[in-house]
């Protein structure tokens, strides 16, 4: 009997040794769209949205004084902190951990709740992590390409990972509800904002290109993978050489 | 028995020497090609900052950032490579007249994104060797934004040191390109004077 929690212990950490040893998933470079004609039309209904709902509000939104419209992006940035160090702790990234735990800490205190952000200044940047990041370290592989109703592209891996990141949000599952509709419109307000800085870019992939399904698909999918590729430290990648491609073949 | 020894001695310090000079010779050129890239990166930085930081008219401003990328970017090696297979077939006045109008459509498309740049500041972190030239890492400061991670892909295979791709952030600019250039050409059914026109912006 005395033996059992030696077992245990030694089990969880051999499961844990196990887990770490079977590493992140492989980085795909294709696309892998199975589901392109479902996708197609919802990113129609995403399109229409922009057009008659988002891009509107965000021109809107861009009367608002810039240091305003900040704070409230800082403030709904900072809420997003605990989740990710949550990520950080069980994908055993222990500096980023910490870093995102000061930064929380001294932009919720220095930075009156979140309104500010000094710590960026400190050199505390946001360190990002998510679920989706966290499963494709545990070695599940990135799945299918889908578009999401309103959230926009994503890959099956990753749709996965933002429920299970909005179910597990400390912070909105420790607030009351009118606490959880602040944290919900700030966060809206975040994505308006975003739209309203990258006017330029959005409008030219969503209604200057002929494709723009194709190009929102490509451009998600190449981001999504620096982003992994620099979690795994792979960052030294060998491009297509247009040189080779034209003149020696 | 001396004699022959000492000339082994020469002859091995000979060998030593041609090993050492060529040895030398080779990481020498190799630090060329990468500081030759560096220097590219640096001027268009400088140039791109005297552009944005002087007070001016927008459409003046645009026309001078055309105008660096032109000069500093291998457009010619970007529009063969974007138009894929169908450069093989098509004659020699179609592929100067589709290079000509890839160079318009490019230079309009992601030149006036440098009026963006805060201060014109390229902070150049490594670079490295690969395939037909060298990468230049850098990080490119941004108005009311976190810095980006831009990737400048410089090669000397067309003659000069020029630019042949542009990575930023993980988002490869003739990879976007690939998928555009091949969606127009589909859409006008392989007809690539057409594509020209509508690169040009004729329609």
């Amino acid at each position: 009997m005395l033996l059992m929690p030696k077992i245990s212990r030694v089990l969880v950490a051999f499961l844990l040794m196990v887990l770490v040893s079977c590493g992140s998933a492989p980085i795909n470079q294709s696309v892998n769209d199975p589901a392109e004609s479902l996708n197609r039309s919802v990113h129609k209904i995403n399109r229409g949205l922009d057009r008659i709902a988002l891009r509107p509000a965000s021109k809107v939104y861009q009367v608002v004084p810039k240091p305003i419209r900040a704070g409230v992006s800082n403030f709904a940035s900072n809420l997003k902190t605990p989740g990710m160090i949550i990520n950080d702790l069980i994908q055993f990234k222990l500096i980023d951990a910490s870093s995102n735990s000061a930064r929380f800490i001294v932009n919720t205190t220095a930075g009156l709740g979140g309104l500010f952000d000094p710590a960026s200044n400190l050199g505390l940047p946001e360190r990002y992590s998510d679920f989706g990041e966290t499963l494709h370290v545990w070695g599940v592989r990135e799945g299918p390409y889908v578009e999401l109703p309103l959230f926009g592209p994503s890959t099956l891996r990753n749709t996965i990972g933002r429920m299970v990141d909005f179910a597990s949000n400390p912070v909105r599952l420790l607030s009351e509800t009118p606490e959880q509709q602040v944290y919900a419109g700030t966060q809206t307000l975040k994505a308006i904002d975003q739209r309203g800085r990258f006017s330029e870019l959005v409008d030219s992939i969503m209604y200057d290109s002929e494709d723009s399904y194709a190009q929102a698909r490509l451009l998600y999918l190449q981001q999504r993978r620096e982003f992994l590729r620099k979690t795994d430290n792979k960052d030294n990648k060998e491009y297509i050489d247009p040189y080779n491609d034209v003149y020696d073949k | 028995m001396r004699l022959v020894k000492r000339t082994f001695k020469n002859f091995f310090i000979l060998i030593s020497v041609i090993f050492f000079s060529t040895f030398c010779m080779l990481t020498v050129s190799q630090a060329l090609e990468k500081s030759e890239a560096e220097e590219l990166i640096k001027k268009i930085s400088l140039e791109v900052n005297n552009i944005i930081s002087s007070t001016r008219d927008e459409s003046v401003t645009i026309d001078e950032l055309e105008s660096v990328f032109k000069n500093y970017a291998d457009t010619n090696i970007m529009a063969l490579t974007t138009l894929g297979p169908a450069r093989r077939t098509a004659s020699s006045s179609q592929l100067e007249f589709f290079k000509d109008s890839f160079q318009i459509y490019f230079l309009n498309k992601y030149a006036r994104r440098f009026r963006e740049l805060r201060d014109g500041e390229i902070s150049i972190l490594s670079s490295r060797p690969i395939r037909s030239g060298v990468e230049v890492k850098t990080r490119v400061h941004l108005i009311d934004w976190a810095p980006l991670e831009v990737l400048w892909l410089v090669s000397d295979r067309s003659g000069e040191v020029k630019i042949f791709n542009i990575i930023i952030d993980g988002i490869n600019l003739l990879s976007s390109e690939r998928v555009e250039i091949g969606v127009m050409l589909e859409n006008r059914n392989g007809d690539i004077d057409l594509l020209s026109s509508s690169l040009r912006g004729i329609n």
